[in-house]
C-alpha cells in the first residue's frame, strides 16, 4: 500500500469513527471532531516484552546486576539521557528531528554555571539555564514554522551555533565551584539520587499530556498528515514550534542536573554519540522519523533499555570500544525491526 | 515579501533584487564573506593563503564530494568520520605489521568500499532508514576502529611522512589528490548515465522503478562511492600527521553534512552538484577559519561565527527553494 493511501484510509476510518461517536453529541464543529478522534498510540508491548526477557536474562548471567548499588547507578545515568530522549520524542511525533539538544545542553550548563561560579544564587542560575535552552529552541522553532526550513537542516545549524557559543563563552576551560544548593540536586536522599524523582516526575507530566490533552493529540495528528491538520484549522504552527521549544527545556533540565551531578560545566559534557543515543531511544519507544508514532512511556523503556546494555558491557568487562560497537549493531538491529513492524500493516 | 503598499516601479525593482539574492543567496555571502576578510587582512588573498585554506579544506573536501551523490539520489550516509577512522586504523597497523604502503592503503580503500557496501546492502535491500542505519552504523564503526587500534597513537613509518610531502603541479598532494576526485565525481554524476541515474532516483523514488533503472545496484554503487571517499580522508589525514591518533573524523559527518547543504545539495534528493556547489560550500567553512585566524581573534570564536554563517546560508538556501516551490 502506498503511503498517501495508506494516509487516505485511515483518514477516513478515523472520521466516520468520529461520526459514530458524535452522533451522540449533536453537530459538533470540525475542529473539535479531529480532536476528539481516537488517537493512534500504543504503548509497544512488544518492546515491553523484550526488555523484560532481556533483564530476566541478564540479571541470571550477571550476578552483580541486580544488586542495589548498581539499581541505584542506573538510575543516576538515566536522567541525561532521559530528558533529551522526552524531548526528542516530542519532536519525532510532530513530525520532526531535533539534532542540537545535545549542545543546548552543553550551551546552557556553561551559561548557568558560570553565573553561579561568580556566586549568583542556585534559582536564578538554573532559570538562566532555561532561559538559554529557550532561546535556542525558539530560534528552532521558528525557522522551522516560520522560515519553513527542513528541520534536519535548522537544528543542525543550530547544533554548530549553540556548540560555539558554548566553547566562546568559556573559551573552552571548565566551570566549577557551584554553590552547594545547587549541587543538592545532584546528592542523595539516602540511597536515591533526587535526580531520579525530577525526572519521573516529568516524565509522567509528559505522558499525560500527550497522551490526555488536546495538545498532544495536535502533536500526532501535525505528525501524521500536517496538510490535513491545516486544513482542519488546527493551529500547527504553534504545536510544532511548541515541540522544539520542550525539547530545548527538556535540554535545560539535563543541563541543570548533569551539571549538579558533575558539580562542573564545560563545552563537551555530553559525548557525540548522545544525539545518536536520544534519536534512537525515541525509535525504540516506537516513535518513527515520518512524524505521527511514538510515546513517552516507550521511550522510557528504550532509555532503561540503553542504559542497562551500557551497565552490563561495563560489568561484563567488555571495554568501552567493543561496547560502541554491541550499541551500534543493537541500534541497527532495532531500526530493522522497527522496519518489520511498520511493513506488516 | 508583499510590498502591496509601495508604487508598481519600486515594487519592480525591490523584487528583482531579491531574485538576484534569493538565487544566488550562497554565492553572494560566500563573496561578501571573502570580501570582508580580504578588505580587513591584506594576506588573505594572497596565493599562498589561497594553498593554506585548501590545504586544511582537503581532507573535508574528498568525503563530502563523496557524500553528494549518496545526497543527491536521496539517501544520507553520516558513518563517514567512522570509516575514515577505521581506514586510518587499517592503514598504521598494516605499516607497522612491516607491508609495504601500496598494499596497505589499497587494504585500507578496500575496508571502506567495504564498509560502504554493508551500509549499501543494509540500505536498499533490508529497506532500513537510511539516515538511522549510518547513525547507529557510525556509532559501531567507531568502536571498530577504536578496538582494533585499541584506542592508542601509533606513528606511521617515515616513507609515509615522505609521501605527504610529494608536490604534484606545485600543489601538495593532499590538495592534488582531492581536486582530482572532485573532477572524476563531478564527471560521474553529471556525464554519465550513473549520474543521470542518481538524480532520477532523488526526484522520484516510485517511478524511476518503474521504468527499469537498476535502484538497488545504483543505491548500493553509491555508497560504495561515499566508503571509498571516507576512507581516502583517513589514509590522508594519517599521511599528513604522520600519525594516527583515535580522534580522526570525530564529528566530520556533521561538518560535512552543513557543507554539502550549504553547496546546493537537497536533503531531500534530486538537486546538488559536486563540483561548484560541494567545493565552494567546504571552502566557506574553511573560509571562515582562515579569515578570523588572520584578523587574529580568538580560535574560541570560531565555532560560534561558523555556526552563524552556517545558519545563514541554510536560510537563504531554503528561502529560494520556497521561491522556486511558488513560482
Amino acid at each position: 500500500m502506498s503511503t498517501a493511501e495508506g494516509w487516505n484510509s485511515r483518514w477516513i476510518s478515523m472520521l466516520q469513527e468520529v461520526d459514530k461517536l458524535t452522533n451522540k453529541a449533536g453537530n459538533l464543529s470540525f475542529p473539535v471532531r479531529i480532536v476528539l478522534m481516537p488517537r493512534p498510540q500504543k504503548v509497544n508491548i512488544c518492546v515491553g516484552i523484550v526488555a523484560f526477557i532481556v533483564i530476566v536474562v541478564i540479571s541470571i548471567t550477571i550476578p552483580s546486576f541486580l544488586t542495589l548499588n548498581n539499581i541505584v547507578n542506573i538510575f543516576e545515568q538515566i536522567s541525561t539521557l532521559g530528558f533529551l530522549s522526552i524531548g526528542m520524542t516530542c519532536v519525532l511525533i510532530g513530525g520532526g528531528i531535533d539534532l542540537s539538544t545535545p549542545s543546548i545542553l552543553a550551551a546552557s550548563a556553561v551559561v548557568g554555571a558560570t553565573y553561579m561560579a561568580k556566586g549568583g544564587g542556585a534559582v536564578v542560575g538554573c532559570l538562566l539555564m532555561i532561559l538559554v535552552a529557550l532561546v535556542f529552541g525558539c530560534i528552532n522553532g521558528l525557522a522551522v514554522t516560520k522560515g519553513r526550513m527542513i528541520p534536519f537542516i535548522v537544528t543542525l545549524s543550530t547544533k554548530f551555533v549553540a556548540e560555539g557559543f558554548a566553547v566562546m563563552y568559556i573559551n573552552a576551560t571548565s566551570v566549577y565551584g557551584l554553590p552547594d544548593s545547587f549541587q543538592r540536586i545532584g546528592s542523595k536522599i539516602g540511597i536515591i539520587p533526587i535526580s531520579i524523582f525530577i525526572f519521573l516526575s516529568v516524565a509522567i507530566l509528559f505522558h499525560l499530556i500527550i497522551r490526555t490533552t488536546k495538545l498532544g493529540r495536535w502533536y500526532y495528528l501535525i505528525g501524521e498528515n500536517e496538510n490535513a491538520a491545516k486544513v482542519s484549522g488546527l493551529p500547527v504552527i504553534w504545536a510544532k514550534f511548541s515541540t522544539y521549544v520542550v525539547s530545548s527545556i527538556m535540554a535545560a533540565f539535563a543541563a541543570i542536573i548533569l551539571t549538579a551531578r558533575l558539580n562542573s560545566a564545560t563545552s563537551s559534557m555530553v559525548g557525540e554519540t548522545m544525539i545518536m543515543d536520544a534519536i534512537s531511544v525515541s525509535v525504540i519507544g516506537g516513535a518513527s522519523l515520518n512524524g505521527g508514532k511514538g510515546n513517552v512511556f516507550g521511550t522510557l523503556l528504550g532509555v532503561l533499555f540503553i542504559t542497562i546494555i551500557s551497565n552490563c558491557t561495563n560489568l561484563l568487562g567488555i571495554s568501552y570500544y567493543t561496547g560502541m560497537i554491541i550499541k551500534g549493531i543493537i541500534i541497527v538491529l532495532v531500526i530493522g525491526i522497527d522496519v518489520l513492524r511498520s511493513g506488516g500493516q | 515579501m508583499d510590498g502591496g503598499n509601495e508604487s508598481m516601479g519600486i515594487h519592480l525593482g525591490y523584487r528583482r533584487i531579491e531574485n538576484v539574492i534569493f538565487s544566488y543567496g550562497f554565492y553572494i555571502l560566500l563573496i561578501l564573506v571573502c570580501l570582508f576578510f580580504s578588505i580587513m587582512s591584506s594576506v588573505f588573498l594572497s596565493l599562498e593563503n589561497m594553498v593554506v585554506i585548501l590545504g586544511s579544506s582537503c581532507f573535508i573536501m574528498l568525503a563530502a564530494g563523496g557524500v553528494t551523490p549518496v545526497f543527491v539520489s536521496g539517501n544520507m550516509d553520516m558513518s563517514i568520520g567512522s570509516i575514515a577512522l577505521v581506514s586510518a586504523g587499517i592503514t598504521a597497523l598494516l605499516a607497522r605489521a612491516g607491508w609495504d604502503m601500496p598494499s596497505s592503503i589499497g587494504m585500507a580503500l578496500l575496508a571502506g568500499a567495504a564498509i560502504g557496501l554493508i551500509n549499501g546492502i543494509l540500505v536498499t535491500f533490508i529497506k532500513l532508514n537510511s539516515m538511522l542505519t549510518t547513525l547507529g552504523l557510525m556509532i559501531a564503526y567507531r568502536g571498530l576502529g577504536l578496538v582494533i587500534t585499541d584506542g592508542r597513537t601509533i606513528m606511521l613509518p617515515n616513507e609515509y611522512k615522505a609521501f605527504a610531502q610529494i608536490k604534484i603541479l606545485n600543489m601538495p598532494i593532499q590538495i592534488a589528490v582531492s581536486l582530482l576526485v572532485m573532477v572524476i565525481l563531478y564527471i560521474l554524476l553529471k556525464k554519465t548515465r550513473f549520474g543521470a541515474y542518481c538524480y532520477a532516483m532523488g526526484c522520484n523514488g516510485e517511478s524511476v522503478k518503474k521504468l527499469g533503472i537498476p535502484v538497488k545496484r545504483v543505491k548500493v554503487t553509491v555508497y560504495i562511492i561515499s566508503g571509498i571517499c571516507a576512507a581516502m580522508t583517513g589514509i590522508i589525514v594519517a599521511t599528513k600527521l604522520g600519525l594516527m591518533r583515535n580522534t580522526v573524523g570525530k564529528g566530520m559527518e556533521f561538518r560535512v553534512v552543513a557543507a554539502v547543504v550549504i553547496g546546493g545539495t537537497s536533503l531531500l534528493g534530486g538537486k546538488g552538484n559536486v563540483l561548484p556547489g560541494t567545493l565552494l560550500g567546504v571552502l566557506l567553512l574553511y573560509v571562515i577559519d582562515n579569515g578570523l585566524a588572520g584578523l587574529g581573534a580568538s580560535p574560541y570564536v570560531y565555532p560560534f561565527v561558523q555556526g552563524l554563517i552556517i545558519f545563514l546560508a541554510m536560510y537563504m538556501d531554503s528561502l529560494s527553494a520556497l521561491r522556486i516551490k511558488r513560482s
